[in-house]
């Protein structure tokens, strides 16, 4: 039972017209244009600790002069503790580097379950510095790394010695004073696995660990450029302001690594869509609203667009796409102003005339914002956005082969427009290289790595399946998905998935993820906003850097702000309405 | 130091893949492999000789004298053979047991392993506690329905959650085994991965 606030506005039952098809939400390009939301597992982990009431404290620091040391971060809840444990590097800056390949970074952590001994401490200093080199163990579920921003951290740091605050127009297109560049959970190098933690209700849905995780290491980016301008000028430093300190997150690098997670996770990839969809369809069936829900509306609208003009980004990919995002929430404005609120089913109004007059970053922006109103019939179903994949694990061998192939057919009818045969159509390979077990793309017709492939074609693979199926029934073999199976375990894969991917909507992405013009960034983009990153700056066509919990409550705060209400920046009119900050 | 039954899991399907499996039954190998270190049984001993023995060959292994535990196992838990079903030799035996115990469900079955006699039921595994007993290169196997109200007392439970540290030296070799699945780097490779080309310090 969800402690979450609630409003009083009644619940309502989700109408399946209201539902959007998997064809229209399925595609990449819409995928890459979705925004945080209610649902998003950073906004659900912070609700979930503040109406438990989970105390914070920093039981160690432990940092000497040159900012080397250790320190810990506690998380106190109603049964468990967890803490992270934060080891301080003196990184030349020749050193400092974001890919994977790096080797060393200026801070690294590791989250345990529950209090950190100085046994584990010891044990961990000889392993966590190292990340991937090192080893963790069944106490841990989280290991990560950071780097200082080059262009924050030091102004930050020199400003707070002075005795001055930074100045919020510096932090604002940054956002952040180091960037995480992995966070490793789920039995990684050592970990605990996830099924040690799955039932614990504050981990219950996706990647709990890891956003605590991050949460923590955004206070540990605060306190230590706090100690560096103390170390620097004890007589002047002075600390952050708490509201500028408010619009520092924690920045992140993600590239190929993470892309293929919506791909090989197909019945969690339809948990998280199901549930978006399921909100906005619960939205859209509200009936009636009043003028202040309007007008309430139209101020949030107002702060998604302040938010909007704040996103700074040099990528030619993603520049244009968030000029056109503020161009659709001015023509929202517009459009609000002019609506009745006494029309019917409003809100499924709004969504209408979006879908033909915005583009998909104004449409998936409107889609969050339509959630941000209506907590009562959208949080519970943060509850709804896990899955049991081991379930789908095994094949139905009795299933008959025409049943099956009629399924491929209606599932991957999207699949069967694309022409296979044409280089274009398959110029793409995902692979893993030897040098450090990064996933790359490579380019299947100039690269000898084919032989390397790893399964992420899923409309390729399937539309292959299909036609060995129509030669083997041709042949007159036997009807049975198991017998088929056994013949030929090269469709295998493929076929496990079909047999999942039947019964649930939204889990197959409804394009060609080896296409010569495939964006791997629209992958990246889907799974960042469903963590909650507020803004997304591609480096290229496969990386970007995100910041996240920009705008959150810090744990000294989550007893007394409502980390919902903290989600988009203020109401610009509020300032031109009360004068300038004192 | 232990592993996480995840991380051997991930390299089993590699180790697996490496070796010649397609990838379906290489994530068939990952759960069988998983299935039997979550019961303290050694899977990943029984994998690494099984891949070992054939390295050099692509896998699944055509021998139709020989079958491969990962191929049948997984045929029978698809449902693709009768219930009560034997083999004259089956490789690495050990690794068909997770199959067969996916597909009992509540039916008791009694499954013979060259002179070790075993009873699955409801997922679970009793049978003598001498687990390294199963690890036979290969061996005639049968299963057939039992009584559940006959079963033995001795059960390995599912209640591991790691690999224990004495198995670091066939980890190892599954990870040579996995490394073939790893495209060796270009100059192309290095220059089309993620943040190449671009300064990543800001």
């Amino acid at each position: 039972m969800s402690q979450e606030p609630k409003t009083s506005e009644p619940a309502v039952a989700p109408s399946s017209a209201g539902l959007r098809p998997a064809e229209t939400v399925m595609k990449l390009a819409r995928l890459g244009a979705f925004h945080q939301s209610r649902l998003s597992f950073m906004r659900v982990l912070l609700r979930r600790l503040k109406a438990e009431n989970w105390q914070f404290r920093q039981s160690r620091w432990d940092i000497d002069a040159a900012c080397v040391g250790t320190a810990v971060y506690e998380a106190v809840g109603p049964k468990r503790i967890y803490s992270l444990v934060v080891f301080a590097h003196d990184l030349p800056d020749e050193k400092r580097s974001d890919r994977v390949i790096a080797e060393a970074w200026d801070a690294t952590f590791a989250l345990v379950d529950g209090i950190a001994t100085d046994a584990d401490i010891a044990r961990l200093a000889a392993n966590v510095p190292l990340q991937e080199a090192g080893r963790i163990s069944a106490r841990e579920f989280v290991l990560s790394r950071a780097n200082r921003s080059v262009r924050l951290f030091d102004y930050v740091v020199t400003c707070l010695a002075n005795g001055t605050q930074p100045d919020p127009e510096q932090i604002e297109p940054v956002g952040y004073l180091m960037r995480t560049t992995a966070v490793y959970g789920s039995g990684k190098f050592g970990a605990a696995d996830r099924d040690v933690w799955r039932d614990r209700p504050e981990f219950a849905g996706s990647f709990r660990p890891e956003l605590l995780a991050v949460w923590f290491i955004r206070s540990f980016t605060i306190d230590i450029v706090e100690h560096m301008a103390r170390i620097a000028s004890p007589a002047t430093a002075v600390r952050l302001d708490a509201d500028i300190r408010r619009r520092i997150g924690v920045g992140n690098s993600t590239g190929l690594g993470m892309a293929p997670f919506l791909i090989n996770h197909p019945a969690l990839i339809h948990a998280w869509i199901n549930a978006r969809e399921t909100a906005l369809a619960r939205v859209r069936a509200v009936p009636q609203t009043t003028a202040d829900a309007i007008t309430n509306f139209t101020r949030l609208v107002r702060r998604a667009k302040a938010n909007a003009d704040s996103w700074h980004t040099e990528s030619p990919l993603q520049a244009p796409k968030t000029a056109a995002l503020r161009d659709d929430l001015d023509q929202l404005l517009a459009y609000l102003a002019t609506m009745s609120p006494a029309a019917a089913l409003p809100w499924d109004r709004i969504y209408r005339w979006a879908e033909t007059h915005l583009g998909l970053e104004g449409q998936e922006q409107l889609v969050s914002l339509l959630l941000e109103g209506h907590p009562a019939l959208v949080d519970d179903l943060a509850d709804t956005m896990a899955a049991d994949e081991s379930a789908c694990f095994s094949i139905d061998g009795a299933m008959p082969l025409s049943a099956l192939r009629a399924a491929m057919q209606d599932r991957y009818r999207w699949a069967d427009q694309i022409d296979f045969t044409a280089k274009p159509a398959r110029a793409r390979v995902w692979y893993v290289s030897e040098e450090k077990l990064e996933p790359r793309l490579g380019e299947r017709f100039n690269e000898p790595i084919e032989p390397f492939e790893q399964p992420l074609a899923p409309g390729h693979d399937a539309m292959k399946a299909l036609a060995a199926i129509d030669r083997w029934l041709a042949c007159g073999g036997d009807d049975h998905v198991g017998v088929f199976l056994m013949k030929h375990p090269e469709h295998r894969h493929i076929i496990r998935r079909c047999q999942t991917v039947h019964h649930l909507a939204y889990a197959e992405i409804h394009d060609n993820t080896i296409a010569a013009d495939m964006l791997p960034i629209d992958l990246l983009r889907c799974k960042l906003a469903f963590f909650g990153a507020s803004k997304f700056d591609p480096r290229s066509d496969r990386w970007l850097r995100i910041t996240m919990y920009q705008g959150a409550p810090f744990p000294d705060e989550l007893n007394r702000l409502d980390p919902d209400d903290l989600a988009y920046p203020p109401d610009p009119l509020d300032s031109i309405e009360t004068g300038p900050a004192k | 130091m232990s592993w996480s039954l995840g991380e051997v899991g991930a390299l089993a399907v590699k180790a697996a893949r490496g070796a010649g499996m397609p990838w379906g039954l290489a994530d068939e190998t990952g759960f069988a492999v998983t299935w039997l270190q979550a019961r303290r049984l050694p899977g990943v001993t029984a994998l690494c000789r099984y891949l070992s023995r054939y390295d050099g060959a692509v896998l699944p292994q055509t021998d139709p004298d020989i079958a491969c535990p990962i191929l049948i196992g997984s045929a029978y838990a698809d449902g693709a053979m009768t219930p009560d079903v034997a083999w004259s030799a089956v490789d690495s035996p050990i690794l068909l047991l997770p199959f067969i115990a996916m597909r009992t469900g509540s039916r008791a079955a009694t499954v013979v392993i060259g002179p070790t006699s075993l009873y699955v039921y409801h997922n679970s595994l009793f049978g003598p506690h001498h687990e390294t007993a199963l690890l036979m290169d290969r061996a005639a196997c049968q299963v057939t329905a039992a009584d559940s109200a006959k079963r033995p007392i001795d059960e390995w439970q599912n209640t591991c959650q790691r690999v224990p540290p004495y198995m670091a030296c066939c980890i190892d070799r599954l990870g040579q085994f996995a490394s073939r699945t790893y495209a060796p780097s270009t100059a192309q490779s290095r220059l089309t991965g993620a943040g190449a080309g671009l300064s990543d310090n800001d």
